[in-house]
Protein backbone atom coordinates (compact mmCIF):
# COMPACT_ATOMS: atom_id res chain seq x y z
CA UNK A 1 0.00 0.00 0.00
CA UNK A 2 1.19 3.39 -0.68
CA UNK A 3 0.47 5.03 2.54
CA UNK A 4 0.24 8.75 1.67
CA UNK A 5 -3.01 10.19 0.19
CA UNK A 6 -3.65 9.61 -3.36
CA UNK A 7 -6.05 9.39 -5.97
CA UNK A 8 -5.73 7.40 -9.54
CA UNK A 9 -7.05 8.12 -12.77
CA UNK A 10 -6.75 6.53 -16.12
CA UNK A 11 -7.64 9.23 -19.05
CA UNK A 12 -9.39 8.54 -21.96
CA UNK A 13 -6.88 10.18 -24.10
CA UNK A 14 -3.22 12.27 -24.25
CA UNK A 15 -5.45 15.59 -24.31
CA UNK A 16 -7.14 14.45 -21.30
CA UNK A 17 -4.06 13.15 -19.36
CA UNK A 18 -1.87 16.84 -20.46
CA UNK A 19 -5.02 18.71 -19.12
CA UNK A 20 -5.43 16.64 -15.55
CA UNK A 21 -1.27 17.40 -15.14
CA UNK A 22 -1.89 20.60 -15.96
CA UNK A 23 -4.95 21.57 -13.57
CA UNK A 24 -3.56 19.35 -10.49
CA UNK A 25 -0.95 20.08 -8.01
CA UNK A 26 0.98 17.42 -7.36
CA UNK A 27 -0.05 14.98 -10.46
CA UNK A 28 2.79 12.54 -11.84
CA UNK A 29 2.41 10.33 -14.72
CA UNK A 30 2.13 6.59 -13.92
CA UNK A 31 2.98 4.40 -17.53
CA UNK A 32 4.96 1.01 -16.36
CA UNK A 33 5.45 2.44 -12.29
CA UNK A 34 9.12 -0.26 -12.09
CA UNK A 35 10.71 2.85 -10.67
CA UNK A 36 7.85 5.03 -9.42
CA UNK A 37 6.18 2.83 -7.44
CA UNK A 38 8.91 1.54 -5.22
CA UNK A 39 9.75 5.13 -4.71
CA UNK A 40 6.16 6.38 -4.02
CA UNK A 41 6.02 3.00 -1.45
CA UNK A 42 9.18 3.81 0.28
CA UNK A 43 8.74 7.97 0.51
CA UNK A 44 11.61 8.55 -2.06
CA UNK A 45 8.77 10.01 -3.98
CA UNK A 46 5.58 11.70 -3.72
CA UNK A 47 2.24 11.98 -5.86
CA UNK A 48 -1.43 13.42 -5.18
CA UNK A 49 -2.61 11.77 -8.35
CA UNK A 50 -1.30 9.13 -10.67
CA UNK A 51 -2.55 9.47 -14.18
CA UNK A 52 -2.21 6.40 -15.78
CA UNK A 53 -0.89 6.80 -19.31
CA UNK A 54 0.06 2.63 -19.79
CA UNK A 55 -3.28 1.94 -22.35
CA UNK A 56 -3.07 4.99 -24.28
CA UNK A 57 -3.19 3.64 -27.54
CA UNK A 58 -1.27 6.77 -29.07
CA UNK A 59 1.29 6.27 -26.55
CA UNK A 60 1.93 2.67 -27.25
CA UNK A 61 3.27 0.18 -30.72
CA UNK A 62 6.48 0.60 -33.05
CA UNK A 63 5.93 2.08 -36.48
CA UNK A 64 8.07 3.25 -39.48
CA UNK A 65 8.01 7.08 -40.40
CA UNK A 66 7.84 8.72 -43.64
CA UNK A 67 11.35 9.72 -42.96
CA UNK A 68 12.59 6.82 -42.41
CA UNK A 69 13.11 6.93 -38.90
CA UNK A 70 11.63 4.45 -36.02
CA UNK A 71 8.85 5.74 -33.84
CA UNK A 72 9.01 4.06 -30.78
CA UNK A 73 5.64 4.85 -28.74
CA UNK A 74 6.73 6.07 -24.93
CA UNK A 75 4.64 3.65 -23.17
CA UNK A 76 6.07 0.81 -25.14
CA UNK A 77 7.45 -2.10 -22.72
CA UNK A 78 10.81 -2.74 -22.73
CA UNK A 79 10.37 -6.24 -23.41
CA UNK A 80 8.03 -5.33 -27.00
CA UNK A 81 11.26 -2.87 -28.10
CA UNK A 82 13.87 -5.49 -27.18
CA UNK A 83 12.42 -8.00 -29.28
CA UNK A 84 10.52 -6.10 -32.31
CA UNK A 85 12.43 -7.49 -35.58
CA UNK A 86 12.60 -3.75 -36.78
CA UNK A 87 14.56 -2.94 -34.21
CA UNK A 88 16.58 -5.39 -34.01
CA UNK A 89 18.18 -4.71 -37.50
CA UNK A 90 17.80 -1.65 -37.55
CA UNK A 91 18.72 0.26 -34.45
CA UNK A 92 20.41 -2.82 -32.60
CA UNK A 93 22.41 -0.77 -29.60
CA UNK A 94 18.42 0.17 -28.81
CA UNK A 95 16.90 -3.34 -28.74
CA UNK A 96 20.52 -4.36 -26.70
CA UNK A 97 19.63 -1.33 -24.09
CA UNK A 98 16.09 -1.99 -24.00
CA UNK A 99 16.78 -6.24 -23.02
CA UNK A 100 19.99 -5.12 -20.57
CA UNK A 101 17.38 -3.43 -18.10
CA UNK A 102 15.87 -5.12 -14.69
CA UNK A 103 14.85 -8.40 -15.27
CA UNK A 104 11.86 -10.20 -17.77
CA UNK A 105 9.58 -8.85 -15.77
CA UNK A 106 10.37 -5.12 -14.88
CA UNK A 107 10.76 -5.38 -18.75
CA UNK A 108 7.24 -6.41 -19.05
CA UNK A 109 5.54 -3.44 -17.45
CA UNK A 110 8.89 -1.36 -17.54
CA UNK A 111 7.80 1.55 -20.43
CA UNK A 112 10.49 3.27 -23.22
CA UNK A 113 9.75 6.92 -22.20
CA UNK A 114 9.79 5.57 -18.21
CA UNK A 115 13.43 4.33 -18.76
CA UNK A 116 14.30 7.34 -20.73
CA UNK A 117 12.93 9.79 -18.09
CA UNK A 118 14.12 7.86 -14.49
CA UNK A 119 16.04 10.96 -13.28
CA UNK A 120 18.67 9.40 -10.93
CA UNK A 121 18.62 6.30 -11.87
CA UNK A 122 20.91 4.96 -14.13
CA UNK A 123 18.87 3.09 -16.73
CA UNK A 124 20.48 1.70 -19.75
CA UNK A 125 18.06 3.19 -22.79
CA UNK A 126 19.25 6.88 -22.39
CA UNK A 127 22.90 6.39 -23.64
CA UNK A 128 21.48 3.90 -26.59
CA UNK A 129 19.25 6.92 -27.45
CA UNK A 130 22.47 9.06 -27.74
CA UNK A 131 24.70 7.12 -29.94
CA UNK A 132 21.44 6.53 -31.97
CA UNK A 133 21.09 10.14 -32.30
CA UNK A 134 17.63 9.52 -31.62
CA UNK A 135 14.92 12.39 -30.66
CA UNK A 136 12.22 12.19 -28.67
CA UNK A 137 8.44 13.50 -28.91
CA UNK A 138 6.65 16.18 -26.13
CA UNK A 139 3.18 16.89 -25.57
CA UNK A 140 2.87 19.92 -23.04
CA UNK A 141 0.33 22.83 -22.81
CA UNK A 142 1.83 24.67 -25.67
CA UNK A 143 1.43 22.10 -28.16
CA UNK A 144 4.18 19.44 -29.37
CA UNK A 145 7.80 20.20 -30.03
CA UNK A 146 10.95 17.60 -30.60
CA UNK A 147 13.83 17.58 -28.23
CA UNK A 148 17.48 15.55 -29.36
CA UNK A 149 17.53 12.30 -26.37
CA UNK A 150 20.92 13.79 -25.40
CA UNK A 151 19.34 17.57 -24.16
CA UNK A 152 16.71 15.17 -22.41
CA UNK A 153 19.26 13.31 -20.49
CA UNK A 154 20.66 16.78 -19.79
CA UNK A 155 17.70 18.65 -18.39
CA UNK A 156 14.66 15.66 -18.58
CA UNK A 157 11.10 16.76 -19.63
CA UNK A 158 9.75 20.26 -18.83
CA UNK A 159 7.04 20.31 -15.90
CA UNK A 160 3.44 19.73 -17.63
CA UNK A 161 4.86 17.79 -20.44
CA UNK A 162 4.52 14.10 -21.58
CA UNK A 163 7.40 12.15 -23.31
CA UNK A 164 4.84 10.65 -26.29
CA UNK A 165 7.33 9.32 -28.13
CA UNK A 166 11.18 8.01 -29.13
CA UNK A 167 12.10 8.86 -32.85
CA UNK A 168 14.90 6.87 -34.16
CA UNK A 169 16.93 7.31 -36.97
CA UNK A 170 16.52 3.54 -38.93
CA UNK A 171 20.00 3.44 -40.30
CA UNK A 172 21.13 -0.15 -40.18
CA UNK A 173 22.83 -2.54 -37.95
CA UNK A 174 26.36 -0.55 -37.39
CA UNK A 175 25.60 0.00 -33.87
CA UNK A 176 26.08 -2.12 -30.80
CA UNK A 177 25.59 -2.03 -26.64
CA UNK A 178 27.86 -3.03 -24.04
CA UNK A 179 27.31 -3.25 -20.33
CA UNK A 180 29.39 -3.98 -17.38
CA UNK A 181 26.13 -4.02 -14.65
CA UNK A 182 26.42 -4.42 -10.65
CA UNK A 183 25.40 -7.86 -9.53
CA UNK A 184 22.98 -6.72 -6.93
CA UNK A 185 21.29 -4.02 -8.64
CA UNK A 186 21.42 -4.64 -12.68
CA UNK A 187 22.35 -1.02 -13.08
CA UNK A 188 25.41 0.14 -15.20
CA UNK A 189 28.46 0.26 -13.30
CA UNK A 190 29.59 1.34 -16.86
CA UNK A 191 27.40 1.16 -19.95
CA UNK A 192 28.77 2.41 -23.21
CA UNK A 193 26.73 3.12 -26.73
CA UNK A 194 28.00 3.11 -30.29
CA UNK A 195 27.09 4.04 -33.78
CA UNK A 196 28.76 4.10 -36.97
CA UNK A 197 27.65 6.32 -38.93
CA UNK A 198 28.60 8.24 -42.36
CA UNK A 199 30.46 10.78 -40.37
CA UNK A 200 31.78 9.07 -38.20
CA UNK A 201 31.34 6.94 -34.66
CA UNK A 202 29.01 8.18 -32.10
CA UNK A 203 29.99 7.10 -28.61
CA UNK A 204 27.79 7.65 -25.62
CA UNK A 205 28.39 6.02 -22.10
CA UNK A 206 26.21 6.10 -18.63
CA UNK A 207 26.93 4.97 -15.28
CA UNK A 208 30.67 5.75 -15.32
CA UNK A 209 29.52 9.56 -15.52
CA UNK A 210 27.02 11.68 -13.51
CA UNK A 211 24.47 10.87 -16.31
CA UNK A 212 24.40 9.26 -20.50
CA UNK A 213 26.94 11.52 -22.12
CA UNK A 214 28.02 11.62 -25.74
CA UNK A 215 31.75 11.64 -25.52
CA UNK A 216 32.47 14.22 -28.62
CA UNK A 217 36.19 14.64 -27.75
CA UNK A 218 36.40 11.14 -27.74
CA UNK A 219 34.94 10.95 -31.15
CA UNK A 220 37.04 13.33 -32.52
CA UNK A 221 39.96 11.41 -31.20
CA UNK A 222 39.02 8.14 -32.74
CA UNK A 223 38.21 10.35 -36.54
CA UNK A 224 41.37 11.92 -36.19
CA UNK A 225 44.00 8.45 -35.59
CA UNK A 226 41.26 6.64 -37.97
CA UNK A 227 42.23 3.93 -35.58
CA UNK A 228 39.58 1.92 -33.30
CA UNK A 229 42.08 -0.75 -31.98
CA UNK A 230 41.17 -1.56 -28.28
CA UNK A 231 44.40 0.50 -28.07
CA UNK A 232 43.44 3.68 -29.58
CA UNK A 233 40.11 3.77 -27.94
CA UNK A 234 41.88 3.19 -24.45
CA UNK A 235 44.25 5.82 -24.87
CA UNK A 236 41.52 8.30 -26.66
CA UNK A 237 39.24 7.90 -23.13
CA UNK A 238 42.85 8.54 -21.04
CA UNK A 239 43.06 11.52 -22.53
CA UNK A 240 39.63 12.39 -21.23
CA UNK A 241 39.75 14.32 -17.81
CA UNK A 242 39.33 12.16 -15.13
CA UNK A 243 36.89 14.31 -13.37
CA UNK A 244 33.89 12.84 -16.43
CA UNK A 245 34.21 9.84 -14.02
CA UNK A 246 32.30 9.79 -10.90
CA UNK A 247 33.35 6.81 -8.31
CA UNK A 248 30.60 4.74 -6.85
CA UNK A 249 31.07 1.65 -4.16
CA UNK A 250 33.80 0.03 -4.99
CA UNK A 251 35.25 1.91 -8.19
CA UNK A 252 37.57 4.80 -8.71
CA UNK A 253 37.96 7.21 -11.85
CA UNK A 254 40.56 5.80 -13.24
CA UNK A 255 39.19 2.14 -13.39
CA UNK A 256 35.62 3.59 -14.70
CA UNK A 257 37.76 5.75 -17.24
CA UNK A 258 39.41 2.21 -18.11
CA UNK A 259 36.38 -0.16 -18.20
CA UNK A 260 34.32 2.92 -20.62
CA UNK A 261 37.08 2.32 -23.06
CA UNK A 262 37.29 -1.37 -22.88
CA UNK A 263 33.34 -1.32 -23.22
CA UNK A 264 33.18 1.19 -26.22
CA UNK A 265 36.01 -0.93 -27.84
CA UNK A 266 34.02 -3.85 -27.75
CA UNK A 267 30.90 -2.32 -28.82
CA UNK A 268 32.83 -0.70 -31.58
CA UNK A 269 34.29 -4.32 -32.74
CA UNK A 270 31.07 -5.79 -32.59
CA UNK A 271 29.40 -2.59 -34.79
CA UNK A 272 31.93 -2.71 -37.15
CA UNK A 273 31.59 -6.54 -37.41
CA UNK A 274 27.75 -6.16 -38.16
CA UNK A 275 27.90 -3.30 -40.65
CA UNK B 1 -12.52 3.04 -6.44
CA UNK B 2 -15.16 0.52 -7.75
CA UNK B 3 -12.97 -2.03 -9.84
CA UNK B 4 -13.42 -5.08 -11.82
CA UNK B 5 -10.59 -7.60 -12.19
CA UNK B 6 -10.93 -11.52 -13.53
CA UNK B 7 -8.65 -13.82 -11.53
CA UNK B 8 -7.83 -17.16 -12.57
CA UNK B 9 -10.89 -17.17 -15.04
CA UNK B 10 -13.89 -15.52 -12.86
CA UNK B 11 -14.68 -11.95 -12.50
CA UNK B 12 -14.09 -10.28 -9.38
CA UNK B 13 -15.56 -6.80 -8.00
CA UNK B 14 -14.87 -4.90 -5.25
CA UNK B 15 -13.43 -1.42 -3.99
CA UNK B 16 -10.11 -0.71 -3.24
CA UNK B 17 -7.50 2.11 -2.41
CA UNK B 18 -6.11 3.97 -5.33
CA UNK B 19 -2.79 3.45 -3.17
CA UNK B 20 -3.60 -0.61 -3.14
CA UNK B 21 -0.62 -2.60 -5.03
CA UNK B 22 -2.16 -5.95 -6.46
CA UNK B 23 -0.41 -8.65 -4.65
CA UNK B 24 -2.31 -7.24 -1.28
CA UNK B 25 -5.86 -7.70 -3.46
CA UNK B 26 -4.57 -11.42 -4.45
CA UNK B 27 -3.08 -12.47 -0.97
CA UNK B 28 -5.13 -10.00 1.67
CA UNK B 29 -8.66 -9.71 -0.28
CA UNK B 30 -9.05 -12.57 -2.38
CA UNK B 31 -6.67 -14.91 -0.14
CA UNK B 32 -4.89 -16.35 -2.71
CA UNK B 33 -1.69 -16.82 -0.49
CA UNK B 34 0.03 -18.66 -3.21
CA UNK B 35 1.64 -15.69 -4.17
CA UNK B 36 4.23 -14.58 -1.65
CA UNK B 37 5.72 -10.92 -0.40
CA UNK B 38 9.50 -11.34 -0.23
CA UNK B 39 11.26 -8.12 -0.26
CA UNK B 40 8.56 -6.06 -0.77
CA UNK B 41 10.43 -3.81 -3.00
CA UNK B 42 10.54 -5.44 -6.77
CA UNK B 43 13.65 -7.45 -6.59
CA UNK B 44 12.79 -10.98 -5.19
CA UNK B 45 10.00 -12.06 -7.35
CA UNK B 46 8.14 -14.31 -4.89
CA UNK B 47 5.39 -11.90 -5.93
CA UNK B 48 5.44 -12.86 -9.74
CA UNK B 49 1.68 -13.40 -11.40
CA UNK B 50 0.80 -13.07 -15.15
CA UNK B 51 -1.05 -9.96 -16.12
CA UNK B 52 -3.12 -10.19 -19.45
CA UNK B 53 -0.13 -13.53 -19.91
CA UNK B 54 2.96 -11.27 -18.95
CA UNK B 55 4.68 -12.15 -16.05
CA UNK B 56 4.99 -8.98 -13.57
CA UNK B 57 5.56 -8.65 -10.20
CA UNK B 58 2.43 -7.85 -8.59
CA UNK B 59 4.16 -5.55 -5.83
CA UNK B 60 5.14 -3.28 -8.90
CA UNK B 61 1.48 -3.38 -10.11
CA UNK B 62 -1.93 -1.12 -8.84
CA UNK B 63 -4.58 -2.94 -8.09
CA UNK B 64 -5.89 0.20 -10.04
CA UNK B 65 -3.97 0.26 -13.13
CA UNK B 66 -5.03 -3.55 -13.56
CA UNK B 67 -8.40 -3.06 -13.55
CA UNK B 68 -10.23 -4.43 -16.26
CA UNK B 69 -6.89 -7.11 -17.12
CA UNK B 70 -6.94 -11.08 -16.45
CA UNK B 71 -4.76 -11.97 -13.29
CA UNK B 72 -3.02 -15.66 -13.13
CA UNK B 73 -1.47 -16.75 -9.77
CA UNK B 74 -0.17 -20.01 -9.11
CA UNK B 75 -3.97 -21.52 -8.21
CA UNK B 76 -5.13 -20.54 -11.50
CA UNK B 77 -2.74 -23.16 -12.99
CA UNK B 78 -4.45 -26.40 -11.79
CA UNK B 79 -7.61 -26.74 -9.41
CA UNK B 80 -6.91 -28.09 -6.40
CA UNK B 81 -6.01 -31.88 -6.24
CA UNK B 82 -5.59 -31.53 -10.16
CA UNK B 83 -2.29 -32.55 -12.19
CA UNK B 84 0.41 -30.55 -11.95
CA UNK B 85 1.65 -28.34 -15.04
CA UNK B 86 4.31 -29.78 -17.11
CA UNK B 87 6.33 -27.34 -15.68
CA UNK B 88 5.41 -27.73 -11.70
CA UNK B 89 5.87 -31.49 -12.44
CA UNK B 90 9.29 -30.85 -14.25
CA UNK B 91 10.45 -28.81 -11.13
CA UNK B 92 9.01 -31.76 -8.82
CA UNK B 93 11.20 -34.67 -10.70
CA UNK B 94 14.63 -32.10 -10.88
CA UNK B 95 13.90 -30.84 -7.13
CA UNK B 96 14.23 -27.57 -8.06
CA UNK B 97 11.22 -26.52 -5.64
CA UNK B 98 13.41 -26.44 -2.80
CA UNK B 99 12.19 -24.84 0.16
CA UNK B 100 9.08 -23.91 -1.39
CA UNK B 101 8.85 -19.76 -0.88
CA UNK B 102 10.20 -18.51 -3.81
CA UNK B 103 8.36 -21.49 -6.33
CA UNK B 104 5.23 -20.01 -6.72
CA UNK B 105 7.23 -16.88 -8.24
CA UNK B 106 9.53 -19.02 -10.06
CA UNK B 107 6.64 -21.52 -11.19
CA UNK B 108 4.90 -18.20 -12.88
CA UNK B 109 7.57 -16.28 -14.55
CA UNK B 110 9.22 -19.48 -15.95
CA UNK B 111 5.49 -20.23 -17.24
CA UNK B 112 5.46 -17.53 -19.70
CA UNK B 113 9.52 -18.81 -21.13
CA UNK B 114 8.35 -22.04 -21.61
CA UNK B 115 4.85 -21.07 -23.14
CA UNK B 116 7.14 -18.80 -25.56
CA UNK B 117 9.22 -21.94 -26.27
CA UNK B 118 6.14 -23.26 -27.18
CA UNK B 119 4.47 -21.40 -29.17
CA UNK B 120 7.71 -20.95 -31.27
CA UNK B 121 8.50 -24.37 -30.83
CA UNK B 122 12.15 -23.92 -30.00
CA UNK B 123 13.88 -24.61 -26.45
CA UNK B 124 15.73 -21.84 -24.33
CA UNK B 125 19.54 -22.43 -23.92
CA UNK B 126 21.26 -22.49 -20.22
CA UNK B 127 21.70 -18.83 -20.37
CA UNK B 128 18.63 -18.08 -21.70
CA UNK B 129 17.03 -19.65 -18.73
CA UNK B 130 19.58 -18.03 -16.04
CA UNK B 131 18.59 -14.53 -17.51
CA UNK B 132 14.79 -15.00 -17.58
CA UNK B 133 15.91 -15.82 -13.80
CA UNK B 134 17.48 -12.79 -12.80
CA UNK B 135 14.45 -11.65 -11.44
CA UNK B 136 13.32 -14.31 -8.78
CA UNK B 137 15.95 -15.13 -5.92
CA UNK B 138 16.56 -17.79 -4.49
CA UNK B 139 18.10 -17.72 -0.54
CA UNK B 140 18.41 -21.65 -0.53
CA UNK B 141 21.02 -23.93 -2.54
CA UNK B 142 20.95 -22.12 -5.93
CA UNK B 143 19.13 -22.30 -9.70
CA UNK B 144 20.81 -25.38 -10.79
CA UNK B 145 17.97 -27.85 -10.69
CA UNK B 146 15.57 -24.88 -11.58
CA UNK B 147 17.48 -24.33 -14.57
CA UNK B 148 17.31 -28.87 -15.11
CA UNK B 149 13.43 -28.19 -14.41
CA UNK B 150 12.95 -25.68 -16.90
CA UNK B 151 14.99 -27.65 -19.67
CA UNK B 152 12.97 -31.08 -18.87
CA UNK B 153 9.51 -29.10 -19.28
CA UNK B 154 10.67 -28.26 -22.62
CA UNK B 155 11.76 -31.56 -23.55
CA UNK B 156 8.65 -33.62 -22.72
CA UNK B 157 6.79 -30.36 -24.21
CA UNK B 158 8.62 -30.78 -27.08
CA UNK B 159 8.04 -34.56 -27.13
CA UNK B 160 4.52 -34.21 -26.94
CA UNK B 161 4.30 -31.89 -29.68
CA UNK B 162 6.14 -34.29 -32.17
CA UNK B 163 3.82 -37.05 -30.86
CA UNK B 164 0.68 -35.18 -31.64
Amino acid sequence: MILTELDYVRPAGLDEALALLAGTRGARVLAGGQSLLPDLRSGADTARLLIDVRRLAELRGITRTGTGELRIGAATPLADLAADPEVLARAPELAAAARANGDPQVRNLGTAGGNLLAAGRPTDLPVAAIAAGARVELAGPGGRRTATAEELAAAGAPPGSILTALLVPATGPAAAFEKTADRATRYPVCAAAVRITADGVRVAVTGATARALRLRDVERRLAAGGDHSTEAVLAAFRAEPRSLFVPGPGTSAEYLGHLAGVLTARALARAAASA
Amino acid sequence: MDISLNVNGSDRQFSAEPGELLVERLRDGLGLTGTKVGCDTGQCGTCVVRLDGRSVKSCLVLTASAAGSEVTTVEGLTPPGGELTGLQEALRQEHGTQCGFCTPGMVMALGELVDKAAQEGTAPTEPEIREWLTGNLCRCTGYHSVVRGVQRACAASAAGRQDG
